[in-house]
Parts: C-alpha cells; structure tokens; sequence
C-alpha cells in the first residue's frame, strides 16, 4: 500500500493537486487560511523549498501578532487573504524615525 | 496559543492524536506544521479509522474555545451530512504513464486499464496530470477495495506502454463538493 510520504514525484504532484482543496472555514477573525496561496504557487516549483517555509511561518507569526492587537481587523479570509502573503513591508521604523528628526530640522 | 486544524472528524476517533471535541464532533488539531507533506500524512492516517472531512492547508485557529464556536457548531449540520456520506470511503489516486505517445489512443486505454477499479468506484474525477503522471484519476472507493486498486495498479506494472502508480488511502479532498474551493473560486 502506497501512503503519503513515500513516493518523491508522485507525492509533490499529489501535494500540489490536494492543497488547493479542503474545508474552507467561513471567515472570522480568530480563524486564518495562511499561506496557502504563496505555498501552493511555490509548491509548483519545489514542495521541500526553505523559501516557502520562512514566509509561511512569517505568515503565521504575523497572524499571531495581529491576533494580540485589540483590534484585529487585518485578519481576514479570502482573495484579501493574498495581502497577508506578499513579502513583510520594509520596516517602518527605520523611515519613519529619519523623517520626525527631519521635520525640526526643516523647521529651523 | 495557534492551533492547525486538520479535519472534521466523529468524536473518538480511534487514530487521532489531538482533537477538540464538541457534541459528536472532533476537530483534529495541532501544533502549527509548516510542511505539507506533514499534513496530508497526518489526515490521511485518519482515514481508515473513520471519515475525516480535511480542512484546507494553513488553516489556523486561536484557540480551543474558537474552535468549537466559530468552526465546529456553525456548519455541524454539513459536517455530520458529509460525515455520513463518505464513511467508509477513501479518495484513491492512480497515477499513469505511457511510454508510447498518442494522446487519442492513450484516452482509450485508460478507461481499460483502469476498469476494474472504475466499476468499483463510487465516484471518480480526472485530477491535473503533473509532471510525474500523463493521467491521474481520483476515485472514491470503500476502505475493502482498497486491495482492488492496489492488485490493478500492481497488474499494470510492467505491461506494455504504461507505468502505474497509486496513492491512498486520503481523505476524499476531491470530492467534497461545493465547500471544495479551488484557488479561484473563493
């Protein structure tokens, strides 16, 4: 008998046919689909890639976080979901910090 | 703390390792598991101890508490539904290769290759190919046929101009129906 985790080719393109699918939980903000959009597209590439696991597992401490915040309206399901997927902004405190010493510095 | 949810589930199942019961129902969950392989393994081992209704890859819940309330009690009535309807059954996949081309002849063989396990079938669907496979076909046959697919997919072995192969038992993602969501059709 043939089981998930014993055959190379045949697993990944089992992979990539299944993780398109399942129960998709109606949206709410304390339930997330995370990563599936960028893992199932890279998965097409290579199903064992470091790349897909580091951003996924970016994706879900993202979530974690948000999920912390009193308001955690970021968290969403669906097309919007894909937002959450895109490679993390550039920090934001290393633009903003330069501009509040520069507003002062304008204004002298 | 995050939970991965894995599937839906009768309450005790006697191979989950982790579930979060509410009524009759049980959700298989788990520690955030990056590797999909991972995943598909854990819902598919639940298969021949009952039917398992897999949630969607990268699926994420809070806690215990949101489980049951915001994914289990909603939609109990489907999941019991759906339970009911594939107990027993498993999604198997059989994957061929031909070595000689023609795609018209190829078209025509498979339904004779794969008869025997067609004819048993409660259901089938024709999968994208990948690159592994010319054809991959998804049945839905009960747990006893499994030895069925298994000694005609071994048969093929060898013959003339094709390569078989198969995997299962799986949870029947294919053929869950309408809460089964391509990428595209949220």
């Amino acid at each position: 008998m043939t089981r998930p985790g014993q055959t190379g080719g045949t697993l990944t393109d089992t992979l990539n046919v299944l993780l398109d699918k399942g129960l998709v939980i109606d949206a709410t903000v304390k339930v997330s689909l995370i990563g599936i959009e960028l893992l199932s597209i890279e998965a097409r590439v290579v199903i064992a890639s470091v790349d897909t696991y580091i951003r996924y597992l970016e994706a879900m401490q993202r979530v974690t976080a948000q999920a912390n915040l009193p308001n955690p309206g970021q968290v969403s399901i669906g097309l919007d979901q894909t937002v959450g997927l895109i490679p993390p902004p550039p920090p934001t405190p290393a633009v903003a910090v330069p501009m509040e010493s520069a507003i002062p510095v304008d204004r002298q | 703390m995050t939970l991965q949810l894995y599937g839906v589930v009768r309450a005790g199942h006697p191979r989950a390792p982790r579930t979060v019961c509410w009524e009759d129902l049980a959700m298989v969950v788990g520690e955030p598991e990056p590797d999909p392989a991972v995943h598909l393994a854990v819902v598919s081992s639940l298969v021949e101890g009952g039917p398992v209704l897999p949630v969607r890859f990268g699926t994420v819940a809070e806690d215990e508490d949101t489980v049951r309330a915001e994914v289990l009690a909603p939609a109990a009535g489907t999941y019991r539904a759906d339970l009911d309807r594939l107990d027993g059954l498993a999604e198997v996949h059989v994957c061929l290769r031909f070595t000689e081309p023609g795609s018209a002849w190829r078209a025509a063989r498979s339904d004779v290759l794969l008869s025997r396990v067609a004819e048993r079938a409660r259901d089938s669907v024709a999968l994208p190919a990948g690159e592994s496979a010319d054809e991959r076909w998804a049945f839905l046959v009960g747990l006893g046929d499994l030895l069925v697919v298994r000694d005609t997919v071994a048969g093929l072995a060898g013959g003339d101009g094709v390569q078989a192969d198969w995997l299962g038992p799986l949870p029947a993602y294919s053929f869950l129906d309408r809460r089964t969501c391509s990428r595209w059709s949220w």
